[in-house]
């Protein structure tokens, strides 16, 4: 059975080239186009795989992937952060993983299972994706 | 002359008469001598009289013959027969006066007589006055003398009083060079008592060590030579006011706590004959003086060093506006040596006659600070090599009893800091620019993915024949480019520096064109534009592109608010006012009922490259309008609340 992969991205036209490409290669898609919209098609949906933009309204990809790893079923979802942040901006994803909701004393900061920057290459977004997958199936 | 030795016969009153004249008025002088007496009768008073006086008598005449030295018989018998018989009888040698020739005679002595009388009376007179006179002054001679004596006693008395009660320190010594008087100020100053002084020749003591002679020792002795010496260690000078008096300033580290600073004065002093008798020696304790000059002295210095070495250039005028300071810095930032100017020059005559009528009017006008001052005046001024500089000039005129005496002026050369600004403006652009660049890069990195995105889904569409798969993914690409035509655009007005290009328009004109652009695309989103305009406005003086980009922004925003992610509830409307608060502002207000803004975000609209937008945001929106409007020397306000919507107003003058 095809895995079923959530895209959560406020641009339609970023959702309509990822799903597009996801489909031809031959997973199921699942779209939201904000954070909160994300979190309840993941409560209705539970999806295999969560590709995850970072910058969005209403609930930021941070927000609602510290949530996930907070809930008792859903930090099991692995999940792929789509994000514009890299080292030409001069900042470390690093530094901007540990910050914001991750600060409470004493807690590790979460680690998403992967990360593709933008402008996303496919086939690299294709490779990391089943790798994520495999690794899963493998536990 | 030859003395008359003669003899009387006839002894009657007439020759005891005689006889008393002789006798009574010592005719001494007289060349007579009455040496016999002859009557017959031996009772004559004549003959009496000779009798006592020792005088030869006799009762014959012819005994008179025998006389010795007899020279002249004189008859005063008057009987005729006496003087026949005597002329007869008497010796050839012996002359005869009888009694009628004997009258004349007696006459004639007598007259001679009284005026002997007379001139010896005047004599003893002259004599007596003289003697009287004499007596007299001499008596006034001893009482001036005495009273000389007395006032000169109180002389001394007054002076030996001023000397010991004067509270100037003083003592006296004498020509053997003790010491005559040493008084109470002077046993203060030194703690040397009279008692103990006076006699000895300590006189040094108090002041020096070892024994050294003091300068009254030398006026004593006229050692002129150590004078000379001494001149050398105290610098001696000759008293102003008293000759033969020197004095001089100097420091006695014995005296007082810390020492302390004397000036002294020491004057001979002489007797009647101008000889030097002794030495009168007066101190006076000019430490505070002294202390207080240096402490002038040490401000000014100071105060000559902070105006010397001030990093601004200091300036000072006289009443004839000739300068009188001129700091090294002034001459560094003017390029006049201060030895060129001072004295010489005034600012009409180093700067130029337009710099120099500015300054004049600026002192006295009200334009820099108050009338009389110049507060903070930025201005160009010429070097003396004609070198433009810009200086900071702060000035103040100044007065003495409503009259103007000068002026003092700081300058502050202002090419470091106009360079330093240069420089920080130049990295807060580049600060800028590489925020600029991050924000860039992030929104491009989207395009891009939009970009890319489009090529495959329209490969994988003609791929797999589907046509409107093909249409999305065209539209998808249309977007992008027209993404990159915004953000070109928005960057171009944020970034460069330019100049409002002004002309005159009909906001309400200019307002409508935006809601006709803005129609079709709030139509779609199911928002309804609303406009209340204010008619006929008066046309303002505007950049038209600039504003009509600023109008564009904000009600896009607006509709955007309505439309953001659905989750809006019931209409979205945006209203679009126009009007004039004060007759010479135009306000535009852009209000709308949409999603508002929360604190936070409040805070950072007009941050670039701050979006809530997420892929439709540049973030370069608000700070463009900003600064188009603040170009237009206006203001952008907004009032926003979370859930009920926001309105921002633009004002232009």
């Amino acid at each position: 059975m095809a895995a079923r992969i959530l895209i959560i991205e406020d641009d339609p036209h970023v959702v309509l080239f990822l799903s597009t490409l996801l489909q031809d290669h031959g997973f199921q898609t699942l779209s939201a186009s904000n954070g909160l919209e994300g979190w309840q098609m993941i409560d209705r949906e539970h999806p295999d795989l969560v590709l995850l933009d970072l910058m969005m309204p209403h609930k930021s990809g941070i927000s609602l992937f510290s949530d996930m790893k907070k809930h008792e079923e859903y930090k099991e979802i692995p999940v792929i952060m789509v994000t514009g942040i890299s080292g030409e901006t001069g900042i470390e994803l690093e530094s901007f993983l540990t910050r914001g909701e991750n600060k409470t004393p004493g807690t590790v900061p979460f680690r998403p299972d992967g990360y593709i920057e933008k402008p996303i290459d496919p086939e690299r977004l294709i490779a990391l994706i089943k790798e994520v997958l495999e690794s899963l199936w493998k536990r | 002359m030859e003395t008359l030795n003669m003899a009387i016969v006839g002894g009657g009153t007439g020759c005891a008469a005689f006889m008393d004249k002789l006798s009574v008025e010592d005719l001494g002088r007289l060349p007579l001598n009455l040496v016999g007496v002859a009557d017959i009768n031996p009772e004559a008073p004549g003959l009496k009289r000779a009798r006592e006086l020792s005088i030869f008598t006799t009762n014959d005449y012819r005994d008179l013959f025998t006389l010795k030295d007899l020279t002249l018989i004189l008859e005063l018998t008057g009987d005729p027969e006496i003087t026949s018989a005597i002329q007869k009888e008497k010796p050839p040698n012996i002359k005869y006066m009888d009694h009628s020739i004997a009258g004349l005679f007696w006459d004639l002595v007598y007259l001679v007589i009284d005026r002997e009388i007379q001139f010896r009376k005047k004599q003893e007179e002259a004599q007596r006055v003289y003697s009287e006179k004499m007596e007299k002054e001499v008596e006034e001679r001893t009482r001036e003398l005495e009273e000389a004596k007395k006032e000169a006693i109180l002389q001394k008395e007054i002076a030996e009083g001023i000397i010991y009660g004067s509270p100037t320190p003083m003592f006296v010594i004498d020509k053997n060079h003790r010491v005559a008087y040493w008084n109470k100020a002077c046993a203060n100053l030194t703690g040397y008592s009279s008692e103990e002084m006076v006699g000895t020749d300590w006189q040094w003591k108090p002041w020096y060590k070892r024994q050294i002679p003091l300068l009254a020792d030398l006026i004593i002795d006229g050692d002129y030579e150590r004078m000379k010496k001494l001149d050398e260690r105290i610098q001696l000078r000759r008293s102003s006011i008293v000759g033969d008096a020197y004095e001089s300033e100097h420091f006695f580290p014995q005296i007082g706590k810390n020492g302390t600073h004397i000036y002294l004065s020491a004057a001979p002093i002489k007797d009647e004959k101008r000889k030097i008798q002794g030495a009168i020696v007066s101190y006076m304790d000019i430490t505070d003086r002294v202390m207080m000059m240096q402490e002038i002295k040490k401000r000014e210095a100071f105060e000559q060093n902070l105006i010397h070495n001030c990093i601004d250039g200091v300036i000072a005028t006289d009443a004839e506006g000739k300068f009188v300071i001129f700091n090294q810095s002034a001459s560094d930032i003017l390029g006049y040596p201060p030895e060129e100017v001072i004295g010489k020059r005034s600012y009409k005559e180093i700067f130029s006659r337009e710099t120099a009528r500015l300054l004049s009017n600026t002192f006295y006008g009200d334009r820099y600070g108050p009338e009389g001052k110049i507060v903070n005046m930025e201005l160009e001024v010429a070097s003396k090599f004609d070198e433009p500089i810009p200086v900071r000039f702060a000035g103040t005129l100044l007065y003495e009893k409503g009259r103007e005496v000068g002026s003092v002026a700081f300058i502050q050369d202002l090419r470091e800091i106009h360079r330093l600004q240069k420089e920080k403006e130049q990295s807060a652009r580049m600060a800028a620019i590489g925020e600029t660049v991050a924000g860039v890069a992030h929104y491009i990195k989207n395009i891009l993915t939009g970009l890319k995105g489009g090529g495959y889904v329209i490969n994988s569409g003609i791929r797999k024949n589907n046509m409107p798969l093909v249409k999305d993914a065209w539209n998808m690409l249309e977007k992008s480019i027209e993404q990159i035509g915004h953000i070109v655009m928005d960057m171009l007005v944020y970034a460069k520096d330019r100049k409002p290009e002004y002309q005159y328009v009909d906001p309400n004109e200019l307002v409508m064109e935006v809601l006709d652009l803005m129609k079709e695309r709030a139509e779609l989103s199911g928002v309804k534009i609303v406009h209340e305009l204010t008619p006929d406005l008066k046309e303002v003086s505007i950049d038209r592109m600039a504003m009509h980009h600023c109008l564009l922004n904000l009600v896009s925003n607006a509709v955007d608010a309505c439309t953001l992610e659905g989750i809006m509830e019931g209409e979205g409307i945006v209203t679009v006012k126009t009007d004039n608060p004060e007759p010479w502002a135009l306000r535009i207000r852009v209000i709308d009922n949409g999603m508002g803004m929360d604190r936070d975000t409040q805070k950072k609209i007009f941050t670039g490259f701050f979006s809530t937008k997420g892929y439709k945001g540049t973030g370069l929106g608000l700070p463009v309008t900003q600064k188009i409007i603040k170009e237009h020397g206006g203001e952008l306000i907004f009032k926003s609340e979370p859930g009920k919507g926001s309105a921002f107003s633009l004002s232009l003058p």
